[in-house]
């Protein structure tokens, strides 16, 4: 993290050529959690809210990466059968993501460690981007190791099941977005908008009236309040031998995701619920993702292969028909 | 060899055959209700569906079983619907992506 810069030096990020900044508005980037993380804040307190946020994303990745040796998740990861005991942050975070597990009936899966490491994701993206990796050894394996799990709430303390391996995925990066958020209001710094490459979330609007958010399919909506995350399977791809893969698992298959749906982007509340409803839509496909968004009252937009645009109800409409 | 024949077995007094049917009914009431028990934790387990990770204190598994499902209800009531509008402006903020 040391690599990182500070809030007012420039930042190392590219910032998308037709990004406009709303007045008054400053805007932070550095990277982290292995991605960009963006915060936009108003000019006069943009140092102290870039801090504040770089800082507990260093928190988060160093308890939570897949990729240190030396994080928590590593030590979980490594004493597999044995009962662990572990920190608050990492406690709040498993129990959060089991929550999500059991209302997503498992699509959302946070023990899908394994068959990362299968399909070649074992270490940074950018460390695999560009090459070929060697076959898969093994045969691929469902998911639904949480399932196992053991909890011990008195001791603070989780065992996994032997043969299991956590990753918390995306959802750590969408409750770290919504954790300095919350932080940012705590500290009156309004109004905020902080995002993680592409899962986002707002504490208020700027005098505009809104936040602009790019999104897939040459669109703009307006973000009023909460939170936007987009599951895609357009980006974080690698061919393992002759086979092109995707970081996004099916945990029914064990398999990176085959389906005509590039991306789902979805609103709600909280950033980790917006995540992991996006993921879940992806993993369903068309038609039964627009059928569990609409049974979870969530709006949201899935772009297919194709080009096509659907959206469910409460999405905005396409700026030309408006 | 040469078989010697059987040995005609005491007849039991009424007081002895009746202790025996007494043993015999609590053999098959105990045995009824061992069944019983079995039978209905299955039932029960497979009707609630109990696959969540194994809670080692009851206090634990109040609160798993009430966040069960509860997850997209954390934080505004409203849905993610009504947070999202047509953008006005000519150029976005930021952008929401494939992460």
């Amino acid at each position: 993290m040391s690599a990182h810069p500070t809030a007012a030096s420039p930042s190392p990020a590219p910032v998308h050529p037709n990004y406009r900044l709303p007045a008054g508005i400053g805007r932070a980037a550095w990277p982290a959690m292995g991605t960009t993380v963006v915060v936009c804040a108003p000019t006069e307190r943009l140092a102290e809210a870039a801090s504040q946020t770089r800082e507990l994303f260093a928190i988060w990745e160093q308890a939570l990466s897949r990729f240190r040796d030396d994080s928590e998740l590593a030590q979980v990861n490594q004493q597999a059968g044995h009962s662990v005991p572990v920190s608050a942050l990492f406690w709040d975070v498993l129990t959060t993501a089991l929550a999500a597990a059991r209302a997503t009936d498992g699509l959302y899966d946070p023990t899908l460690g394994r068959q990362m490491l299968r399909i070649g994701y074992d270490r940074t993206f950018a460390a695999i981007a560009g090459g070929i990796l060697a076959g898969p050894t093994a045969r691929p394996l469902a998911g639904g190791g949480w399932q196992g799990m053991r909890l011990d709430p008195a001791a603070r303390a989780v065992t996994l099941p032997v043969g299991v391996a956590l990753d918390f995925g995306g959802i750590a990066k969408g409750m770290a977005v919504d954790a300095a958020l919350a932080a940012l209001t705590a500290a009156g710094i309004a109004p905020a908008l902080v995002n993680a490459g592409g899962d986002l979330a707002a504490n208020g609007t700027p005098e505009a009236g809104s936040w602009s958010v790019a999104v897939p399919g040459d669109r703009m909506i307006a973000l009023y309040a909460g939170a936007l995350a987009t599951s895609g399977t357009d980006r974080r791809r690698w061919q393992q031998g002759a086979t092109p893969r995707h970081h996004l698992i099916d945990p029914r298959t064990g398999e990176p995701v085959v389906t005509d749906v590039v991306a789902v982007t979805v609103a709600a509340p909280r950033c980790a619920q917006a995540e992991v409803a996006a993921k879940v839509a992806l993993i369903l496909g068309e038609r039964a993702g627009r059928a569990w968004l609409r049974q979870h009252h969530l709006a949201g937009q899935c772009l297919r292969e194709n080009g096509e645009l659907w959206a469910t109800a409460g999405w905005p409409a396409k700026e030309d028909q408006s | 060899m040469i078989d010697s024949p059987a040995t005609p077995q005491p007849r039991l007094s009424k007081n002895e055959a009746l202790e025996r049917i007494r043993q015999l009914k609590r053999w098959v009431v105990g045995g009824s209700m061992a069944t019983f028990l079995a039978v209905g934790g299955l039932i029960s387990a497979h009707t609630f569906n109990w696959t969540l990770p194994s809670i080692q204190s009851d206090s634990n598994q109040q609160t798993q079983q009430d966040t069960n499902g509860g997850f997209f209800n954390q934080g505004s009531q409203t849905n993610g619907g009504s947070n999202v509008g047509t953008s006005n402006g000519s150029q976005p903020v930021t952008g929401s992506g494939s992460s």
